[in-house]
């Protein structure tokens, strides 16, 4: 898995490719914590490039979104596949985050 | 006719450390690629491995020794199988209960996804226990959904 990110403003895109698995998922929460803990509570996170999500990858999604909401931020997510938005159907993530179809410019 | 030399069967070791799942992943989309076998199927099950192999080391074993888990891949002309071989404490994903899927972002709990997700994604699972080894088998039919 990588991870890049990019500012704009009080946003923070969070690029995500390859795999969030058991193995790679703790980088992925250390990036996410780190962002609010500096204030970045306002995060999009970008799918796009991304192999899939087991259930590690899911609670890291889960806990960065409550940590974002609680710091009265947000975290988004978008650019899920096909393959990666059947993963949330059966997990029943779908309902749990704002997605939107594509990444912000 | 041209004969596959390739095998259709192989056979990994690996300790029961989380980083070793890598070599899992690795070996599951070299197989993958040797055979030509589509991408969702093999992230479908890179997805189940994942879950049962972080399963079992994360709680499978009571002491603070090395141990070895097999995993086996095998392909039939209509499915993918994999066998996961383990001598933790003895586990049954089978009946393991269904997790509560309702409740918005602050109630919901994320016990049980891993085992929902290996039945969801794979057509069959079964699981036995013979000379204190829990025995998993997870099969993925091709040609269903893609």
């Amino acid at each position: 898995m990588e991870i890049a990110e990019e500012y704009a403003d009080e946003e923070t895109i969070v690029d995500v490719s390859g795999r969030i698995d058991s193995n790679t998922a703790k980088a992925l929460a250390d990036k996410l914590s780190n962002l609010i803990d500096a204030g970045r509570t306002r995060i999009t996170v970008n799918l796009e490039q991304v192999e899939y999500i087991s259930s590690a990858g899911f609670r890291v999604l889960l806990v960065g979104s409550r940590r974002a909401e609680e710091a009265n931020g947000k975290l988004i997510l978008c650019g899920l596949s096909a393959d990666i938005q059947k993963l949330f159907d059966v997990t029943a993530f779908t309902d749990l985050f704002e997605i939107h179809p594509s990444r912000p410019v | 006719m041209k004969r596959d030399r390739r095998s259709k069967r192989i056979t990994l070791r690996i300790g029961n450390q989380i980083a070793e799942l890598r070599k899992v992943v690795e070996a599951v989309n070299k197989f993958g690629a040797d055979h030509g076998l589509p991408m969702i199927v093999l992230s479908e099950m890179n997805v189940a491995l994942d879950e049962i192999l972080n399963n079992i080391i994360t709680y499978g074993f009571v002491d603070d020794k090395h141990h070895e888990i097999v995993i086996s891949l095998c392909l039939a002309q209509d499915a993918l199988t994999a066998e996961v071989q383990d001598d933790g404490i003895a586990f049954n994903p089978i009946e393991a209960l269904p997790p509560d899927l309702s409740g918005g972002l602050f109630e919901r709990r994320v016990g049980g996804l891993g085992i929902h997700l290996i039945r969801s994604l794979m057509d069959n699972m079964e699981y036995d226990r013979k000379g204190g080894l829990n025995q998993l088998r997870l099969r993925r039919c091709l040609g269903r959904r893609e």
